[in-house]
Formats: structure tokens, sequence, C-alpha cells
């Protein structure tokens, strides 16, 4: 199946953590590398990588989100795949 | 509470090759479940998708699908297949969870707190049986097992001795039936029988009917704790 | 031979008897929905004046009028069954068949009314209904148990009959009223020899394969 790494910019009433940890245990349940690119009150931006089937239910599954979110939009951008190497480096992992 | 040791989930006879079915062992739901190679699988009976039960699903080969949606599972509990994504390569996290299982004395047994070598030895039992059945009863375990020897078989109380953990042997004349003891729930148990040696067909029927018997004998007595325990 | 018309509602267990013998028999009938839910057409002076509670199943040939899925099914097998099996002529064979009839309409109704209850709203204790249910489930697995004793895989022998028809849709669909298949291993193996009978077809509510 064919490879995304695809940015996801989710925004509406966000509450930053919630969403996150909501979006990195959904990634992780789709075994799919998640970089944080951005949060703040109104969006958070993340990358994941992955089978394009994978990418599409990690789309679904954040625009659900946390109870405590209501996400109103959700923006799909390519990204690099390079975006998980370079976060690594930074990260130490 | 915690499950240690080996418990009795199912006569051998009732999961055939192909077939599933589902128990629980102190409220916790397990499904047991035979492939086409004869090889028994003991596994928690919930999809990992939208927690279907396993038990409603079917077995295809040597795998079993979810009712559901289909999704498929191998004999090592990981999901392989997804109808709605054909194409798609299973992410590894899509797992049911699955326990120690082994065959002895005509059951099939489940070990929930540890898997593969780290596993005491299941119990110790012959092979020479006639699987008889299942006595499942609204009831808790030891009240079962206590009144075997208060229902007679043509006039004769049964003589039970209790041998390792959750088996016990039951003198039934020149009959000796072994049984496993599974705690179901708080007040549900089975008790799963299987006769010594190759009695007649004529001889397992007279035992069936016994089976019967104790069931109705258990309920009685254990509505009758109850109504002990509401006038008291 | 003229054509059979059959009153029909796809979500009712006693039509869906009626439908399976006649796919097992290789048997042609027009079928008219009736709609139960939410329209109650059954209980319409039209449906009425062939079955005076509004129950469903009913069955129409020529000047014949029937109700009651025990009788379709016996007049069914009697009139279209060249093999006979489903109806064994048989004196005690005959009679097995019929007590297990009766008690698919005595005992086991409690069944078909705890569905109803529980599916579609009708008046009814549900607990009770599902105690007795299962109570009934528990002495057609007692049955089983000591038929498979005697190497037969149905209930009134080692052939299917109009018992088998009568008592399955009940245990299929217990799930709708709450009582698993767990218990039951000996209707388990049952069910899957009902589904081998030539012609086997399911309703809403019993999967294609298990």
């Amino acid at each position: 199946m064919k490879r995304e790494s695809v940015i996801f910019t989710f925004t509406g009433k966000i509450v930053p953590d919630s969403f996150i940890a909501f979006a990195r245990h959904r990634a992780a349940r789709l075994d799919l590398p998640l970089a944080l690119l951005a949060s703040d009150d109104n969006s958070v931006a993340v990358a994941v990588d992955g089978q394009a089937d994978l990418v599409d239910a990690f789309d679904m599954a954040c625009s659900l989100g946390p109870h405590d979110c209501i996400v109103l939009d959700v923006e799909r951008a390519p990204a690099s795949p390079a975006i998980f190497e370079s976060r690594n480096e930074r990260m130490g992992q | 509470m915690s499950l240690q040791g080996w418990y009795p989930l199912v006569l051998a006879r009732d999961i055939a090759p192909g077939t599933s079915a589902g128990t629980r062992v102190e409220g916790k739901e397990i499904v047991a479940w035979r492939d086409d190679k004869g090889a028994a699988h003991v596994w928690e009976d919930r999809c990992p998708h939208r927690g279907m039960k396993m038990s409603f699903g079917f077995v295809r080969g040597d795998h079993i699908a979810c009712l559901y949606h289909g999704w498929q599972y191998d004999t090592a509990g990981q999901c392989r297949y997804i109808p709605a994504h054909p194409d798609l390569d299973v992410p590894k996290t899509i797992k049911v969870p699955t326990f120690g299982v082994a065959e002895a004395g005509g059951m099939v047994w489940g070990n929930f707190d540890a898997e593969g070598e780290d596993a005491a030895p299941h119990p110790d039992l012959p092979g020479d049986i006639t699987p008889l059945r299942t006595v499942f009863a609204d009831c808790p375990a030891a009240l079962l097992v206590e009144r075997v020897p208060f229902t007679p078989l043509d006039g004769i109380a049964p003589e039970v001795k209790a041998t390792e953990g959750r088996i016990i042997e039951i003198r039934l004349g020149d009959v000796t039936l072994i049984a496993g003891i599974q705690p179901v729930a708080e007040r549900e148990a089975a008790l799963h029988i299987v006769a010594a040696g190759n009695p007649s067909n004529d001889q397992m029927k007279r035992l069936a009917f016994w089976a019967e018997q104790l069931r109705r004998d258990a309920e009685e007595a254990a509505a009758n704790e109850k109504i002990g325990e509401i006038a008291a | 031979m003229s054509a059979l018309t059959l009153y029909n509602y796809d979500l009712d267990e006693n039509c869906y008897k009626v439908r399976l013998l006649l796919s097992c028999l290789g048997v042609e009938a027009d079928q008219v929905a009736v709609d139960v839910m939410p329209g109650k057409e059954n209980l319409s002076p039209a449906i009425l004046a062939m079955s005076p509670f509004g129950a469903l199943p009913v069955v129409r040939h020529d000047d014949l009028v029937l109700y009651e899925a025990e009788a379709i099914l016996a007049w069914l097998a009697e009139t279209r069954d060249p093999k006979g099996g489903f109806l064994p002529k048989d004196p005690d064979a005959f009679g097995r068949v019929m007590m297990w009839l009766a008690f698919s309409a005595r005992e086991l109704d409690a069944a078909v009314q705890a569905r109803s209850t529980a599916m579609m709203d009708a008046p009814g204790d549900i607990d009770a209904l599902r105690m007795a249910a299962r109570e009934a489930l528990r002495a057609m697995d007692d049955h089983m148990t000591r038929q498979h004793f005697d190497g037969f895989e149905y209930f009134a022998g080692a052939e299917p009959t109009i018992a088998d028809i009568a008592l399955f849709p009940s245990f299929a669909l217990s799930r709708d009223y709450n009582v698993d298949h767990d218990a039951f291993p000996a209707l388990r193996r049952w069910a899957r020899a009902v589904r081998k009978i030539d012609g086997f077809i399911t309703m809403p509510g019993i999967p294609e394969y298990h």
C-alpha cells in the first residue's frame, strides 16, 4: 500500500495537552510515528508517516478528538519524511 | 481478582476444529477456539476493533475472524487482514491478548497469569476417558461441588475425592468420573465432566441424566441459601 | 399445482421457520410482505380475517388458509416432501416430532416473547421471559447431549425433521434476548448440523457463517 508523510493541522476549541496525548495514543495504536510540530489553544499541528489507510484512520480518529476538544477543521499537507529523522536527532531518541 | 494456575474452560469435544466457544473465568470473558489443524487457543474474548466478542465470529482455517467487520487474526492473536483495507499491512499493535492453553483429561485448560515455559505444568490427567458433559449452574463453584454427594444415581450416593486444585474424582457405582471445576463468576460455575475409560452409550446417557439432576439440585440449594440470607 | 401465498414479515422468527422449510423443500411461494412494524398491518381486517389474533405466518393455497407455524410446517411436510423425511410416518418418530413441535410452541414461546420484548418494545417482563427461555434452551441442550451419545445429530433422530426447523430460530437468535450460546455446547453442534441441511437459509440476526 502507498505510504504517505502528512502534516495535519487540527483547529477548533483545543485543550493542547489533552489533544496531544489523544493524538499520540491514536498514532501509537496505529503504529504510526508522530512528530509534534506546533500547538496552542486554537490548533495543533502534527506529522505522521505510514500506509495511506492508517494515515486516513488517524485523520478520522483525531477529527473526533477527546471529549474536551472540538475539532472544527482539519488541514492536510504533504510532509517530508525528513521531519521524523531530524526530530528524532533533536530529541535524542 | 487475579487468576492463578490452570482453569478448565470447555470439554475438548465441545470445540470441534473450526469452531469457537465463549466462556468466563471469575467474570473475565474468554474465547476458546480450535483451528483446522486441531490446535486449541485461549484468548481474551474481545476484538481490538470495536470490542465485539470473538466467540461470535468464525474460524477460517488457522485464522479466526470477528463477526462485525471480518478482521482476521492468526494463531498468535495478531490481526493479519482487514477486509475494508485489503492492501493494508496491519500494524502489529492490533492484537488480541492470548493465554496459555493445554489439553488434558478431555478438557481444554487456560492459564491467565503466565504463558509458555513460565507457566506451571498443567494438570496431569489420564487420556483414556469418554467426555460426558458440562454442567452449568447458577451457583458458586464450591456449592456445585458440595452438592455432588447429595445427587444419587439409582439410589446410590456418589463418593467424591478432591485430587488437586480444580479437579475432583467422583465414584458412582462402578463408574469413575473426573470433573474440572470452573468458577465462571461469583454465583455461576461450570463442572466439566468426563468418564474414566469407555462406558457404554446407555451408561453415558444415564450419567447425563444424573448430571442434569445435579444442576437442578445445586440451583435449588443456591436458591434456598439466598432465601435463608434474605430471611436472616 | 396452484401457487402458495405466504403472508410474511422478515424479522418474525415464526415466518422464518416457514421460509426455511420452503427453501429446504425447494418449494416456491408468493410472499406478501406484511408491515408489522411500524404499520401494524397484521392487525388489519384482511389479515385478521385469516388469523384472528393477527399472528403470522399465514399460508393460503386455494381454499385452504392456515396460520400457526407448526401447522404450516406439518402441512408442507405432508404435501410437499416427496422423500417424507421432514415428517416421518413411523408412529414413534412421528410422536417425537410432534412432542418437539409442541415444545416449540409452548415451552419455547418464552424465547419468542423475550425476543419481541427485547427488540420490538412489546410489553412483557423481560427478566422472567429470559429466564424461562433459558430453561427451555437448557432442556433442548440436555436432550441433544443425549442424542449425540446415540449418534443422532437431530432432535428426532439421524435426519432433520420439522422439529429441528421449529426449534432452530429461538436458539440461533438467542443473543437478541441476551442469552449467549456459551452454556449450550450440544445446541452449538446441532446448529451446525441444521446449517448443513440442503436449502438452508438465514434471516436477519443469524449470520451466514458460524
